[in-house]
């Protein structure tokens, strides 16, 4: 098996320089256990076999005394052992990519039973997401931060949300000041609402001090998080000026019959314990032409998501015809999120 | 080779034989260790929901306890300097203890570094070649190359001498001196690295401000030296090995010199915070005075600002400096002052208040206070057996038998 | 304070000043030059290394925003391999069309939505005979109640026609279906209306590649009584109540 993929790779060599133009992305840099271990082909193989022998040996994983119940639980085994040696995403030829979703949804049927459609879509040709949010608009009905926590898949026991929602008393927009967790009937007078969220930055400084390159801004502008790359070091935490950072602090859970399982790589697939994650526009529906869930939710049209590559997009018309502002411009991050008024 | 094996092995020996005392002191030490060890079992059981972080404060004791040991090991450059360089022959007693507290101080920090990710299993992938380093962007990445550095260094450089001390000859001066020089770069670079991990991120303007390098190195340099004279003092109590009065005298020096130019750069960050109040002096103020009911480190910091100033004072006249009781009384003083001032005082409340100013405070689980109480431990563990090894190679009772 | 001043380390530091001039950088250091000196030297080394590391990666912000990037972008339109058409496909369109009758995006169909449309299911005769007809037979629309603008600004039959009811009513007496109604609406709501066809306004269905379909006005607003009531959130985050108040 180890030697079929091996061939595969060098078919696949040659695109795989091509089809990386990119200059940040470093691919002539080897990357992963894989790749070190390139050169010597019969040593590699050797190894991977003598820890699957090992792993099913020392009972790593629990194995079940039954027969069958032993077959599954080696392939998971060894599904396990090659998803823990896989490189960086960012850096994966599109093989590796491909295998690497094809394991991801065999372990989910090995371990759950159901299937899940995981899919790992590049970006659309052209694209450049952008978010505007009217703040006369939003009313504090906080739909959005429902629809974003049953379609990403948080964890449901931490109560972990992407969004905010502030209220504010009128009159001034100190968020010292501000209210993010109301519990009274919405518009209260007097306030006005503002939802925060990762504003996916042109110069996003979480992206700068990963240690790991484990988060990055994808072409179309979304920053994601490799979540198997993660070494759950937080410094992408502290250097998020928006706080649009969240950290798995335990496993996450979400029950079975709640799970969405239209999935992406790069975003809603299940997280594990101590990874970071974020609102990635919900790129499982973005790259699909879809708008994202809290967009789809907001029954009030505060929320606007779009092209902004497209001038015909309505982004582009609100940032064009609007006056619009962003949030702590002043630390030169340029948020693709805007903030407008009637 | 054979000489190396012998090394070890009569090393071994040393470290296990010893007094009653050493016996217990290694005992007790076992057993803090073996009490972090669970306490990390549960950690990882757990995951870190096991320790007092959240989302808002999403640093705590151990990236605290980094920082500060940084600095300790940093400091132990302020005796090879005057040793090696200077060939101020006064410290040369001090400056392999000087060495092995830098090395105990570096594995502890590499520890709380540990503890601190939430996949320590992949940590492997910050290995360059094997990972994706993200080098040079990362000030992370530079800290994780700068101190893996510094730690071979440091453990090279010692091995060398007491190598050649242990077969009673004399070492090179030429192989090990540029390793010392560069050692002495190396020192201050681990900690304004480290430092500029914070500095560099206009997200936590209580960080984001340039004398953060500056005074990192001021407050390790006291704190760092005043650590070397309570073990120098333990040492000269406890073994057979000559420190003058003299060395302390002017390692004394060094961490008077540097208490008070803390001093005087906590005062110039004092008045920028509260001369002229922004919302950048939030955190600060926090801190400082509390927001509202939350003053959960009001406490600490006055305390260590008084400890510090008590220190400092008493450092600074040398009536009371030359009264070696008083002056271990300021060094502990000392250390514990800039302890709490570099560690909970620096990383905790550069989080609070949050982005969006929410105030959620911050309190150490007994999982993680078993946790670092361990590492410390491990940290006192592997600066005794260094001590127990080198100290009889450097007095000539421990020799290479042929 | 005279200890300090003897000491050697005090001594070097105030000498070593102006050693950048007096010693270029790769210039063999003089013999005579204290250890102190080449330290200072050496720091400068490792400071310029240092920002010519920073001044790589350090991005200028000026050409590096989004505007940036849709200013280096062509101004053409984008032939597009998404579409929206999947997720509005249950939904019948009609499209709204500018002055040119160049179709600008669609809403949704408003007459399959109103109960008993067409009107003439039951308005057979005008309203004026209407009226007087059978006192005691059922009255139809007792539930609405005009709860927009003033009365002296706006009665029924400011948007409606009474001789004929299958159509709403502009200011000049013009017809305009049911389809269109935001028409009616953009005669005093300009702004809003401005808004909503450059997209800033009102809810977008679909997603957000073309075609584009939006609420009209009255998918959201009810035209009798366009404001809306106030009501709960759909959320309350309990962990996040804990964290502000541990006790």
């Amino acid at each position: 098996m180890f030697f079929k993929r091996r061939k595969k790779e060098e078919e696949m060599a040659p695109q795989k320089t091509e089809g990386c133009g990119s200059d940040s992305c470093g691919c002539k840099q080897p990357d992963g256990f894989d790749q070190v271990i390139k050169k010597p082909l019969d040593r590699r193989s050797a190894l991977k076999g003598l820890t699957a022998g090992l792993l099913a040996g020392t009972g790593f994983l629990n194995s079940s005394c039954s027969a069958t119940a032993g077959d599954a639980d080696k392939e998971l085994a060894s599904l396990k052992w090659n998803e823990y040696f896989k490189g960086n995403y960012q850096l994966m030829t599109a093989e590796e990519k491909n295998d690497t979703v094809n394991r991801l949804e065999k372990m989910y049927e090995l371990n759950n039973g159901g299937k899940i459609n995981l899919s790992d879509t590049g970006a659309v040709k052209d694209v450049l997401y952008g978010y505007a949010f009217n703040i006369s608009k939003c009313q504090g009905y906080m739909d959005c931060v429902n629809a974003c926590v049953e379609e990403n898949n948080q964890d449901r026991d931490s109560q972990m949300q992407y969004i905010r929602i502030h209220e504010f008393k009128k009159g001034q927009m100190n968020f010292e000041m501000a209210d993010d967790n109301f519990y009274h009937e919405v518009p209260a007078a007097g306030h006005f609402y503002m939802g925060t969220q990762c504003f996916h930055c042109e110069n996003p400084p979480c992206v700068d001090v990963c240690p790991v390159k484990a988060t990055w801004k994808e072409k179309d502008g979304i920053v994601v998080i490799d979540y198997d790359w993660c070494i759950g070091c937080r410094y992408c935490q502290a250097a998020c000026p928006y706080d649009g950072r969240r950290f798995n602090w335990s496993t996450p859970h979400v029950p079975e019959n709640e799970l969405n399982k239209d999935q992406h790589y790069l975003g809603n697939r299940p997280r594990k314990k101590g990874v970071m994650e974020k609102c990635t526009f919900c790129i499982q529906r973005s790259r699909n032409g879809e708008n994202p869930a809290c967009v789809e939710a907001c029954p009030t049209g505060a929320r606007i998501f779009g092209n902004l590559l497209d001038p015909d997009s309505t982004i582009r018309w609100v940032i064009e015809n609007k006056k619009v502002f962003r949030l702590k411009e002043d630390l030169g991050t340029e948020p693709k999120f805007w903030y407008f008024m009637d | 080779m054979k000489v190396a094996l012998s090394m070890i092995s009569d090393g071994f020996k040393e470290a296990t034989n010893g007094s009653t005392a050493y016996h217990i002191w290694m005992s007790v030490l076992t057993l803090l260790m073996l009490f972090g060890a669970y306490s990390y079992y549960q950690q990882i059981v757990h995951g870190l929901s096991a320790t007092g972080m959240t989302d808002r404060v999403s640093w705590g004791l151990y990236i605290s306890n980094f920082t500060f040991l940084v600095g300790v090991a940093a400091a132990a450059v302020m005796l090879v300097l005057p040793t090696y360089i200077l060939k101020d022959v006064d410290f040369s007693q001090a400056v392999l203890i000087g060495e092995g507290l830098a090395v105990s101080a570096l594995i502890m920090c590499l520890a709380f570094v540990t503890v601190d990710m939430g996949g320590p299993a992949r940590l492997w992938h910050i290995i360059p070649g094997i990972g994706s380093l993200n080098w040079p962007n990362s000030m992370l990445a530079w800290d994780v190359l700068v101190l893996n550095g510094y730690l071979f260094i440091n453990l090279s450089i010692p091995f060398y001498l007491l190598y050649h001390h242990y077969q009673g000859k004399k070492p090179n001066k030429s192989v090990y001196l540029p390793g010392v020089l560069l050692s002495v770069f190396w020192a201050v670079g681990i900690h304004l690295v480290t430092a500029f991990l914070y500095a560099g991120l206009p997200a936590r303007p209580f960080w984001n401000n340039a004398l953060l390098g500056p005074r990192f190195l001021a407050s390790a340099f006291a704190a760092g030296p005043a650590l070397i004279i309570l073990v120098l003092a333990i040492i000269r109590k406890f073994m057979d090995y000559t420190i003058t009065d003299k060395t302390i005298d002017k390692i004394a020096m060094v961490v008077t010199v540097a208490a008070q130019v803390n001093l005087i750069m906590l005062g110039s960050e004092l008045f920028k915070e509260f001369y002229s109040i922004t919302h950048h002096s939030s955190s600060a103020l926090y801190m400082f005075f509390g927001v509202g009911s939350k003053n959960a480190l009001v406490p600490w910091i006055w305390t260590s600002i008084g400890l510090n100033l008590l220190a400092t004072i008493a450092l600074t006249f040398n009536r009371f400096r030359k009264n070696h009781i008083i002056l271990y009384i300021s060094c502990g003083l000392l250390f514990i002052a800039i302890w709490i001032d570099k560690g909970m005082g620096l990383i905790i409340p550069g989080f609070i208040p949050g982005p969006w100013g929410d105030v959620v405070e911050y309190f150490p689980t007994w999982v993680e206070v078993g946790v670092t109480i361990g590492i410390w431990s491990l940290g006192a563990f592997v600066f005794s057996i260094l001590v127990k090894v080198a100290v009889p190679i450097e007095m000539g009772t421990l020799r290479y038998k042929k | 304070m005279d200890k300090i001043k003897n000491n050697k380390l005090y001594r070097h530091s105030c000498e070593g000043r102006n050693l950048s001039k007096k010693y270029p950088l790769f210039q063999k250091i003089p013999a005579k030059a204290g250890i102190m000196e080449k330290l200072i030297g050496m720091t400068f080394l490792l400071g310029g290394l240092l920002l010519i590391f920073s001044s790589c990666s350090g991005p200028s912000h000026k050409d590096h925003g989004p505007l940036a990037e849709i200013e280096k972008h062509s101004n053409a339109a984008i032939d597009y391999t998404v579409s929206s058409a999947p997720f509005t496909y249950g939904i019948e369109k009609v499209a709204v069309t500018n002055s040119e009758n160049d179709t600008l995006f669609f809403t949704p169909n408003r007459t399959n939505h109103i109960l008993s449309f067409p009107c003439n299911n039951c308005h057979t005769q005008p309203l004026s005979k209407m009226a007087s007809n059978d006192p005691s037979g059922k009255k139809a629309h007792w539930n609405f109640q005009l709860n927009h603008a003033t009365e002296e600004a706006l009665t029924c039959l400011t948007c409606h026609s009474s001789n004929d009811v299958e159509y709403l009513r502009l200011n000049n007496n013009k017809k305009v279906g049911f389809n269109k109604s935001q028409k009616v609406c953009a005669q005093c709501h300009s702004t809003q209306y401005n808004d909503w066809v450059g997209g800033a306004h009102g809810k977008k269905l679909g997603g957000w590649a073309p075609p584009r379909v939006s609420n009209t006005c009255v998918n959201c607003h009810n035209p009798h009584s366009p404001g809306f009531e106030t009501r709960w959130p759909s959320r309350l985050n309990t962990i996040k109540i804990q964290e502000l108040d541990p006790k």
